[in-house]
């Protein structure tokens, strides 16, 4: 199954943009994922053999994800986008979302990965376990830990 | 936490960005600027169809229309069935022709641009041999009659014996091999004849329509055949986006069922005031001949009623098998066999069964490899079952079948100079073991033979530090770059674990990387995506966790400590002569650490953490094992990273 140029950009570029971000937390290299990973696709797509689209989402953010830990290993630094940066450029129209980014950005970016899949694109755990490439217990252990840390830091809005 | 879906809601590339992305593409992959997604939304209207068609009620249509004529049933039959398969091919090429039996199967798929096959011969056939089971199926359901299905494989032994079996039931349900009679004369109308194939129809009992496919071997040793439907097209509804094959495995409740089944036929005969002879009785196997492949050698069909008044070992086969259950199952299933003994009196005659086997042969040599035995007064003990025998079967499929009996699964990879790559090799326990649910079965799956790939190589990781390694990675013209991240991560007794790096290979690897001990983990995604391998091990005290993701280059080695342990809590502490077993507990997770006592090696690590799952409470475990150690070179030091 190979999709066009533009199918590929309308379905899943904010996907991919989402995870990178996520992943990040700056959006210009955010950005930069996104043509990479676009590049990757169309390069090597009649390789690829996918066969459907969650394969192909699948593959898109774990190339994306994968390419986000190359960006911070290559570059050799720790990425600690200020909040300001994204919120400037986003404007949260709430105070409560303003918060759930400040608390999910304050994340390990280990954490930040596997709370953008599970909540976000809703991938199981062991789904997510494939795309990161980690075995599904550290899914696991990870997941509870980020929610124990959002819960610790969204005092209040934890129903939510 | 709906709240962070809405975060990310909230984060989108600008249109502007997307309309430039788009530019770019197009101008850079104009192959790939053009609407191709008529393919797409075809496979989606295909896939619509299967879903919304009710095949039973267009069945009932056409059927009433064949109730005229049997000639006219056959081509309504085929006409409904014909229907059927479409719905379920995802590619039917457009303007196939209809040839005079209402039937456009044999050229459409030929066309060219049709990928769904490279063995046109085969795969028609495997076409025209679903037809023809769809049109029995069809045909019985009509006549308000539903299959009984064993097994879920008719092959096509079965029907080459179907057309001497000519028992009907008349209690609304059919046999399989009443259905193979059926789907024999449906597909001898059409020209194709079991015995010129190696055909074998695949049911699926808990489907609507319960034909899945048909398939015609090329080579059934190998396991080359061509299907139809395409088996790549009935992927559908499987998270996994895998088929699940049908496999015959057999438990001691099989063998009970076998028990019962021989029970009843002796009690049967009894009450009739027959006698049964234990001459030659006491092993009956259903021996089917693997050169022909084709009859079954000693199944020979007898009135179950005897001149004598005494029931020998033909006659007592006869009876087992007319029940249509576990005898008839295991009796058309190459290579199993069964073994019925029974109690005597002095005379030589039956007075009770005193066991029931079932027999698992080698699929290659005939040879038995498992056997499961139900003795007179065995008591079934749910609590005790045993691990269920996946040897030979692929990876992917021995997993569902261990998880599925309640086991958690821990794969291995050796490799193996008989067992075909992918598949298992053995199991620890093995096969058979009683086994409490919830304990791990180890499944040794095979990465075919040694060195059989000349550009393979072995990149050994035997206790060097990362460093060492990263110098072997170097020394094969493998571009590395790493960085270290710190962690807080520390083990119970306060040695530091969070070594962490990440390694890009832009090499084509075709080595395999391993560990010298043990590989504690395969996570397979896709095979062609993704396959992502876990080796552990221990470098100077450091625990560290290397995983080879990513099936295309660049290759990515994340390493990292495995256990994020965090102030665990210490709970008991337990001594023998050889080892020390210490309990830790955080939180949800609980760690236990085995350690060698003469040499303070640790020998395994067992994790088992609790989490929810919607309100409940779920366990799973990991347990790595390690037996070989590396020497203590030293402190550690981290290779500088420029």
């Amino acid at each position: 199954m190979i999709l066009t140029v533009d199918e590929i950009i309308d379905r899943y570029a904010d996907h991919i943009y989402r995870a990178a971000l996520s992943y990040l937390k700056d959006t210009h290299d955010a950005e930069d994922v996104v043509n990479d990973v676009l590049m990757k696709y169309f390069t090597m797509c009649e390789k690829l053999d996918i066969e459907s689209e969650e394969h192909l989402k699948a593959w898109l953010l774990r190339t994306a994800i994968n390419r986000c830990k190359d960006i911070l290993g290559s570059a050799r630094k720790k990425h600690e986008t200020k909040l300001e940066d994204i919120h400037d450029t986003k404007a949260d129209n709430c105070d409560t979302l303003l918060d759930v980014r400040q608390a999910v950005n304050a994340l390990d970016d280990k954490y930040r990965a596997v709370v953008f899949l599970y909540y976000y694109e809703e991938y199981g755990t062991k789904d997510i376990a494939s795309i990161l490439g980690l075995p599904k217990g550290t899914v696991v252990s990870r997941l509870k830990r980020a929610r124990d840390m959002l819960r610790q830091k969204l005092n209040g809005y934890e129903r939510e | 936490m709906k709240r962070i879906k809405e975060l990310y809601e909230s984060d989108k590339l600008s249109d502007e960005k997307k309309e430039a992305l788009k530019l770019a593409f197009r101008q850079k992959f104009p192959q790939y600027a053009e609407d191709i997604s008529g393919k797409t939304e075809d496979k989606i209207m295909q896939e619509n169809t299967i879903k919304m068609s009710t095949p039973k009620a267009k069945v009932k249509t056409k059927a009433f229309a064949g109730v005229a004529a049997a000639a006219l049933v056959l081509v309504a039959g085929m006409a409904v069935a014909k229907h059927i398969y479409t719905a379920r091919s995802l590619q039917e090429p457009a303007g196939s022709q209809v040839d005079v039996g209402g039937n456009d199967i044999s050229q459409s798929d030929t066309d060219e641009g049709n990928p769904m096959f490279e063995n046109e011969e085969e795969f028609t056939a495997a076409k025209n041999f679903f037809c023809a089971a769809s049109s029995a199926y069809v045909d019985l359901y009509d006549n308000g009659k539903n299959i009984v299905s064993h097994g879920d494989i008719i092959d096509g032994r079965m029907i080459l014996i179907s057309r001497e079996e000519k028992s009907v039931n008349s209690s609304g349900t059919v046999s399989e091999l009443e259905f193979a009679a059926l789907t024999d004369e449906y597909a001898r109308g059409m020209g194709y004849d079991a015995a010129e194939w190696d055909v074998e129809i695949v049911l699926n009992s808990d489907e609507e329509m319960p034909v899945m496919c048909a398939r015609v071997y090329l080579d059934r040793a190998q396991g080359i055949y061509e299907s139809y439907p395409p088996e790549d097209s009935l992927k559908e509804g499987n998270d996994d986006g895998r088929v699940d094959l049908v496999e015959y495995t057999y438990t001691n409740k099989d063998a009970k069922m076998l028990f019962d089944e021989a029970k009843k036929v002796f009690e049967e005969f009894k009450a009739e005031g027959y006698d049964i002879s234990c001459k030659d009785v006491s092993e009956r196997d259903y021996v089917i001949n693997p050169t022909s492949g084709l009859h079954i050698d000693d199944v020979e069909k007898k009135p179950a009623n005897t001149t004598d008044n005494i029931i020998d070992a033909d006659e007592f086969d006869k009876a087992l098998y007319d029940l249509g259950g576990m005898a008839y199952t295991i009796a058309f299933n190459h290579p199993c066999n069964f073994v019925i003994e029974f109690t005597s009196d002095d005379s030589g005659y039956a007075t009770g069964i005193a066991s029931a086997k079932v027999v698992i042969n080698n699929r290659e040599s005939s040879e038995k490899f498992d056997t499961f035995t139900w003795k007179d007064g065995d008591v079934l003990d749910d609590a005790k079952p045993s691990v269920p025998d996946v040897v030979d079967l692929e990876s992917y499929i021995a997993e569902n079948i261990i998880k599925s009996a309640n086991y958690n699964v821990v794969l291995c990879s050796q490799y193996d100079d008989s067992v075909p790559e992918g598949c298992v090799i053995e199991s620890e326990p093995a096969a058979g073991t009683p086994l409490k649910p919830g304990e791990t079965v180890t499944l040794f799956i095979s990465k075919g033979k040694q060195g059989e790939n000349t550009d393979t190589d072995e990149l050994s990781y035997e206790g060097s530090y990362t460093a060492e390694f990263l110098s072997k990675l170097d020394n094969r013209h493998f571009s590395a770059e790493y960085e270290y991240y710190d962690s807080d991560d520390v083990s119970p007794d306060g040695r530091y674990l969070a070594l962490r790096q990440s390694v890009e290979m832009n090499g084509d690897i075709t080595h395999r990387l391993t560990t010298n001990y043990s590989v504690s983990e395969t996570d397979t995604w896709e095979e062609y995506m993704t396959s992502t391998e876990h080796y552990s091990s221990i470098n100077g005290g450091e625990w560290e966790l290397g995983q080879l993701t990513g099936s295309t280059p660049p290759y990515y080695l994340m390493m990292e400590s495995h256990f994020e342990v965090q102030e665990p809590v210490f709970i008991n502490r337990e001594e023998n002569e050889d080892k020390v077993t210490e309990y830790f507990n955080e939180g949800d997770d609980d760690y236990i650490y085995t350690y060698d006592k003469n040499t303070g090696n640790i020998l395994s690590c067992k994790h088992i953490w609790r989490y929810d799952v919607n309100g409940k409470t779920q366990t799973s475990t990991t347990e790595r094992v390690f037996t070989k150690f590396s020497e203590d070179v030293g402190e550690l030091t981290l290779p500088d990273i420029g």
